[in-house]
């Protein structure tokens, strides 16, 4: 849905993160919210009302729409998240589960 | 040992800190990003600066990191009493701030723009759109529908061009004949904005050559699980359906008010703008008298207006806490106060040029995402009871129980109890904002019982 | 002009509710009088926990009536209002704690109640998979639950309209007075006048009674709520605890609701609640510290109702001593849902025949007044 333009690099480092279990390049200190725009299904979660699919609409932080698991901690705002080297990111399906692991389907 | 606690590391935040800081007052700046810059000078420190505006905001942000006091980035707010008692989350803990003023400088967001199908991946807000070109240095992959109102749909638009991206076409909803209405105010908005409206003008012609689509009273967007097409109705009837997969909305900016609405601060509303705003005195002081506000939080008037609200709101805070006399107070403020009133009237030929459009919104609409509930639920809970205000309502149909509890639904609330029950948008009313303003984890608030 | 009916009711709170549609559908025409809207106050801060567990000894024969009232309540109120009932247990941490629970089954039993029953750990574990380990065992009613406050209000009040309860919002009530057998309740321009009365204005009851001439002291409880965001299945029972301030439970949203007790800053006057963070963080820890799991799951909300709290913490309910056809509804003291329904047939019959079948008579004001005149043929009609 988005894509990086080729000049201007915010930060000189490229890092890894994981989301969902793939590996994927980003830029060191980006808004991960900016990295879910960029790879597909484009979005960030389904909802613990209907289960409809959402993906960041503010990117600033007042809708929570963006909101995925990092690093365990779920229905956190990707937008208002730094992208750093190793972070691992769950899209978040439904309702998170504190008896099993992350979320439930 | 803080005399002062600025929320906000804007442009207006910023700017009072600084003024603060010099006149010999110790102060603590939280704000809720990892680097100074608020939202409109997001990342200023990581990126180029474009143009003067962007300029004045890197310089400000390299003076605050050296002088602007103690500046814990990272940090929320959720939760401020009388003290006033600031209770805040850092790094998974929560702790307790007593200063003896605070300064809210928390800015502004954009005003809910709700349509059936706004919530489907595919629509994002323009604001958020300009977020990811600043932070993140990213365009739409494909040309862009841009719907709605207002210069920064004229900035992006140019902003986008600039970079290389591509528009394929704008949903104008700017009423007809306003430009026309607002040249009356054109004289007294050049001395502030002659720059502003220069680039504007530029800005507008550039975008001459797109397809433009005038006159949109109403849209749709229509698709399964994402974005698919975009439906419209102009004023003169005409309808038509584009395909696109990714549709940015725009209908001008608003203040941010949970956390003066939380602080116990009165409001009143602004009808030019129509929205709610803090009441503040001429020092930018609230009706809490420790509570100060600076910036698009306490009127919307862009940032170079915020770095002189802040400095007002700085003598403010510096005169009531006896340091600076009224008579140099009132010395002090005199030359910031023509600059704001100046800005005022930029303001003024804006707001008439670009009135908020709030367009109709039909039952359909998922007037609160959150908790998916529409605007057909929350008309009719409100049918026969002219009792039921935005709380009762909200227990009747859930909507504003939900995570961003009523930042994107609060407006709209107001507006359809406004049409509801014939009432005025200030008697209307809000939510009751509460405790916590930032969603904090259990574990987060018992941290703050572990600390005590 | 004045508006005329058989009862006014003063308070659009579930028990108003309640009472107003046990007169309605016993063929009385009731006014409904509601200072703001219905539910404003304590039942629309409800954490809405269906119990008969751990009662005051004077509630509970009203108590166990309306538990099986709460079993059938769709046929009350033609809704079942989200009522579940997956128990309610109160936990014990240590040996000491589940020998105060223990002690307490054995004086009920005595006294003919067998509702209450000691669970072990291993069924408590059981039963609530997710609570801490430390835990050694519990005391638990089985057919208690909880219910939805947000579809039970609605229920009341569409069947209270529908019994032909006229109800008035905004309409709040300024002075009471009483001559040749009617009671007149004014309201700014407004007046009604009926020969029958209730006051259930909730934490402001205690003004109500005294414009009637009855004295009983109230104080406020303000307790406070946290809720969560929606998490997947995690609890069924509602769970409290016999050490802490601590009242937990998942609704029918999946969001849990931690209760307990810790009380906000109030005000009566204006109406309002505030939140003391710092008490609020006792709350968060006394859950953290049962459901360790659940450290890391976001509050999206907190809030504090406002109701009446009585002396001796138990609800009032009974004729006034002193003055004819007025029946008191009040001090409910943060639990006064599950009573309900009960509550207000137990009004409707006081008030029209003089006695009720479920014996109140524990609950009656006079309790916690000082001065109740003597031979009052209302002291003896009660119950």
């Amino acid at each position: 849905m988005f894509q990086k333009l080729k000049a201007g690099r915010l930060s000189n480092r490229e890092v890894t993160i994981v989301v969902d279990g793939v590996t994927f390049a980003a830029e060191d200190g980006e808004p991960l919210a900016a990295v879910l725009l960029r790879i597909p299904p484009y979005s960030a979660r389904n909802t613990p009302v209907s289960g409809a699919v959402r993906a960041p609409y503010c990117m600033m932080g007042v809708c929570f729409d963006c909101l995925v698991e990092v690093d365990g901690e779920t229905s956190t705002r990707s937008c208002l998240t730094r992208v750093r080297e190793g972070l691992s990111v769950r899209r978040q399906a439904g309702r998170p589960d504190p008896l099993g692991a992350g979320t439930d389907d | 040992m803080t005399d002062v606690l600025v929320i906000g590391a804007g442009p207006a935040g910023m700017s009072a800190a600084l003024d603060l800081q010099q006149r010999g007052l110790a102060v603590t700046v939280v704000d809720d990003l990892p680097s100074p810059g608020g939202r409109i000078f997001a990342a200023i420190e990581s990126r180029e600066a474009h143009g003067g505006e962007e300029r004045t905001g890197a310089d400000l942000a390299a003076r605050f990191r050296k002088d602007g006091g103690t500046y814990l980035p990272a940090t929320e707010v959720w939760q401020i009493e009388v003290g006033p008692r600031v209770f805040v989350t850092q790094s998974g803990k929560a702790r307790i701030l007593k200063p003896r003023f605070v300064l809210m400088a928390t800015g502004a967001q954009e005003r809910p723009m709700p349509f059936p199908g706004w919530q489907l991946p595919g629509v994002m807000t323009i604001g958020g759109a300009q977020i990811l070109l600043k932070t993140a240095r990213q365009i739409p992959a494909d040309p862009v529908w841009l719907a709605g109102s207002g210069p920064l749909l004229l900035l992006y638009a140019h902003q986008l061009i600039s970079a290389g991206g591509a528009i394929a076409g704008v949903l104008d909803t700017t009423p007809t004949g306003s430009v026309a209405a607002a040249a009356k105010f054109l004289p007294g908005a050049v001395p502030y904005g002659w720059r502003d409206l220069a680039r504007g003008l530029a800005w507008w012609v550039g975008l001459a050559s797109t397809r433009t689509i005038r006159g949109v009273t109403a849209l749709e967007a229509v698709g399964s699980d994402r974005l698919e097409s975009i439906r419209y109705t102009t004023r003169s009837g005409d309808t038509g359906e584009v395909p696109a997969k990714l549709l940015l909305v725009h209908d001008g900016v608003v203040p941010s008010l949970h956390s003066t609405m939380a602080a116990g601060c009165a409001h009143q509303w602004n009808d030019a703008q129509r929205c709610l705003e803090p009441i503040v005195d001429r020092f930018g002081r609230s009706s809490v008298p420790e509570i100060f506000v600076a910036g698009d939080g306490a009127t919307i008037a862009g940032a170079r207006a915020a770095i002189v609200s802040g400095k007002l709101a700085a003598i403010g805070i510096a005169h009531a806490d006896g340091k600076v006399s009224a008579q140099d107070a009132e010395v002090a403020v005199a030359p910031l106060r023509r600059k704001l009133a100046s800005a005022a009237r930029f303001r003024r030929f804006v707001d008439q040029a670009y009135p908020p459009v709030e367009m109709a919104i039909p039952d359909a609409t998922m007037l609160c995402r959150c908790e998916e509930a529409t605007a057909g639920q929350i008309r009719s809970a409100l049918t026969g009871r002219p009792h039921l205000g935005a709380d009762g309502v909200k227990l009747a149909t859930r909507a504003g129980m939900g995570p961003c509890q009523g930042r994107q639904c609060g407006a709209s609330l107001n507006r359809l109890i406004a049409e509801v029950h014939g009432v005025g948008r200030e008697e209307a009313g809000f939510l009751r904002i509460r405790a916590p303003l930032k969603p904090l984890t259990l574990g987060e608030l018992a941290s703050l019982d572990e600390a005590s | 002009m004045i508006e005329t009916a058989d009862a006014i009711v003063i308070g659009g709170g579930l028990h108003g509710l309640s009472a107003a549609l046990q007169l309605a559908r016993r063929g009385v025409s009731v006014i409904l009088a509601e200072r703001s809207r219905i539910g404003r106050h304590a039942s629309g801060s409800s954490a809405a926990g269906v119990r008969t567990l751990n009662r005051g000894r004077a509630e509970l024969p009203i108590a166990l009536r309306s538990m099986e009232m709460w079993h059938d309540i769709e046929s009350l109120v033609g809704d079942n209002c989200g009522f579940h009932a997956d128990g309610q247990i109160k936990v014990a941490e240590s040996d000491a704690e589940l020998d105060i629970l223990r002690a307490r089954v054995d004086g009920l039993r005595q006294d003919g109640f067998t509702h209450e029953e000691i669970i072990d750990a291993d069924e408590l574990r059981e039963l609530v998979p997710a609570l801490a380990r430390h835990c050694v065992g519990g005391l638990i009613v089985r057919r208690d639950g909880a219910a939805d406050p947000h579809r039970t209000l609605p229920a009341f009040l569409r069947s209270a309209l529908a019994a032909g309860v006229t109800v008035h919002e905004g309409v709040g009530v300024e002075g009471l007075s009483h001559r040749q057998g009617t009671w007149r309740v004014a309201a700014g321009d407004r007046a009604f006048e009926a020969p029958l009365l209730v006051n259930a204005a909730g934490a402001w009851a205690s003004g109500i009674a005294a414009m009637a001439g009855d004295e009983i002291p109230l104080e406020t409880k303000a307790s406070m709520m946290i809720v969560t965001e929606r998490i997947a299945p995690f609890v069924r029972p509602t769970v409290s605890t016999v050490g802490r301030k601590l009242s937990f439970k998942q609704s029918s949203q999946g969001t849990l609701l931690i209760g307990g007790g810790q009380q906000a800053r109030h005000d009566l006057e204006s109406e309002t609640t505030e939140i003391d963070a710092e008490r609020l963080a006792r709350q968060a820890a006394a859950a953290v510290a049962m459901f360790p799991g659940i450290a890391r799951l976001r509050i999206v909300r907190t809030w504090a109702g406002l109701d009446g709290l009585s002396a001796d913490h138990m609800a009032v309910a009974g004729l006034s001593p002193s003055a004819p056809g007025l029946m008191h509804l009040l001090g409910f003291s943060g639990h006064g849902f599950q009573l309900v329904p009960a509550l207000g047939v137990a009004t409707a019959e006081l008030l029209l025949e003089g006695r009720s079948s479920v014996d109140i008579c524990g609950l009656a004001p006079q309790r916690l007044m000082h001065e109740v005149s003597v031979g009052s043929t209302h002291a003896l009609a009660n119950g």
